[in-house]
């Protein structure tokens, strides 16, 4: 075989008609198997990377106890804010706060504030919810030990010195609430309380924040290569048909010229 | 068809280069997996947890990816070059995915070569 420089460039008919013999359909037939694999394998790879996301953020919405998430003195984080939280304690109806000016489904009323007292004496502000005034029925908190879960918000910054009467407030913050050096700075939006008790304020749902979780490259990377892959396929399936075809070409040129094109119908 | 000794650089380098990684990631991956299971871990939850495992080690798995997708390019290339037959060539490109198998695939393709007594571009 001489190593002459190809110079043969099969004509798209060509191609066409070597595209369409047994060798190649079946060819093609393989090659759309594996395109069809990949594309599930990647579909699988984006579901994995879904779920990893879902079980991360899970995580993360499974309350933790509030203990060491807020010491007293320190600003609620950007970690923290928006985490989901439990707290066991026993409220202090004594020191609640009505915050003025709160709507729920359209109706102006308040939000009822109590402070919840931990076993270390530290305070945490529980935002029990929603009632359409201060003389509706559920504003007393249940006496004696209660386990709560919620979620942890920063102090509201808005509303400085808006004037109010004692126990109420225009916005939930240290200052605002005055409830001495052992409370602990932010609030529980209250989700849940064990025992519950009736009638009681309304919640206000709040969802869980998670944006920080660790995204899984990794499967996305994957999800995204198998589907590259499932191109790779066909560009794999072309170069060959090429290949051949120019193949077939060298041949007959180097053969003398025959009478009559050999038809391939 | 020309540029074998071209074709035949192109896989050997990212024959190496697919082998290094893969090699890294996997003794890497060996090493997690012993610690996981001393520390009283099953071996199945290694492969669904990611908390314990470094991020460098998901980039070089990433990596890898994207190195093997060359490899596949440049082993597909040669192939045709060399007219291998379909099972050859699809042997040759699932080296790649094998730990240290693309340093025995690169080694088996310059055998080839030398005994073709086709001028294999680095001795």
């Amino acid at each position: 075989m001489t190593h002459q420089v190809s110079m043969a460039r099969p004509a798209p008919s060509d191609l066409g008609r070597l595209a369409l013999t047994p060798r190649f359909l079946l060819r093609a037939g393989l090659a759309l198997l594996l395109i069809l694999a990949f594309a599930f394998l990647g579909y699988w790879q984006w579901e994995r990377t879904q779920d990893v996301l879902a079980a991360e953020r899970a995580a993360l919405a499974e309350p933790v106890a509030i203990d060491g998430l807020n010491p007293i003195g320190q600003a609620i984080t950007s970690e923290t804010v928006g985490r989901a939280v439990s707290a066991v304690g026993s409220y202090q109806s004594q020191d609640q706060r009505l915050v003025v000016h709160r709507g729920l489904n359209g109706s102006t009323g308040i939000w009822v504030v109590t402070p919840l007292e931990l076993a270390d004496g530290s305070l945490v502000a529980v935002m029990r919810g929603w009632l359409p005034n201060g003389d509706a029925p559920g504003l007393q908190p249940p006496a004696g030990q209660v386990s709560i879960s919620g979620v942890l918000q920063a102090d509201e910054s808005f509303y400085k010195g808006a004037p109010t009467t004692p126990g109420e407030i225009a916005a939930i913050s240290q200052q605002s609430l005055n409830w001495g050096p052992q409370a602990r700075s932010g609030f529980i939006v209250l989700a849940s309380q064990d025992p519950a008790t009736q009638p009681a304020p309304t919640p206000v749902p709040i969802a869980p924040q998670a944006t920080d979780v660790a995204f899984p490259f990794q499967n996305f990377f994957y999800a995204f290569q198998w589907w590259v892959f499932a191109l790779f396929v066909v560009a794999v399936y072309l170069r060959w048909l090429w290949l051949d075809a120019q193949l077939l070409k060298e041949e007959s040129m180097s053969r003398p010229p025959a009478p009559a094109e050999p038809s391939l119908d | 068809m020309n540029g074998i000794p071209g074709a035949a650089l192109r896989y050997r380098i990212m024959a190496w280069i697919t082998g290094v990684v893969l090699a890294t990631a996997f003794t890497w991956m060996v090493l997690l997996i012993v610690m996981w299971m001393v520390d009283g871990n099953a071996l199945t939850d290694f492969f669904s947890s990611n908390e314990q495992k470094p991020t460098a080690y998901g980039v070089l798995w990433i990596v890898h990816g994207w190195a093997y997708f060359l490899y596949l390019i440049a082993g597909v290339d040669l192939a045709f070059r060399l007219r291998y037959s379909i099972v050859r060539t699809v042997l040759i490109l699932l080296a790649g995915t094998v730990p240290f198998m693309s340093f025995v695939a690169e080694r088996y393709v310059h055998k080839d070569l030398a005994r073709r007594a086709l001028p294999s571009s680095v001795s």
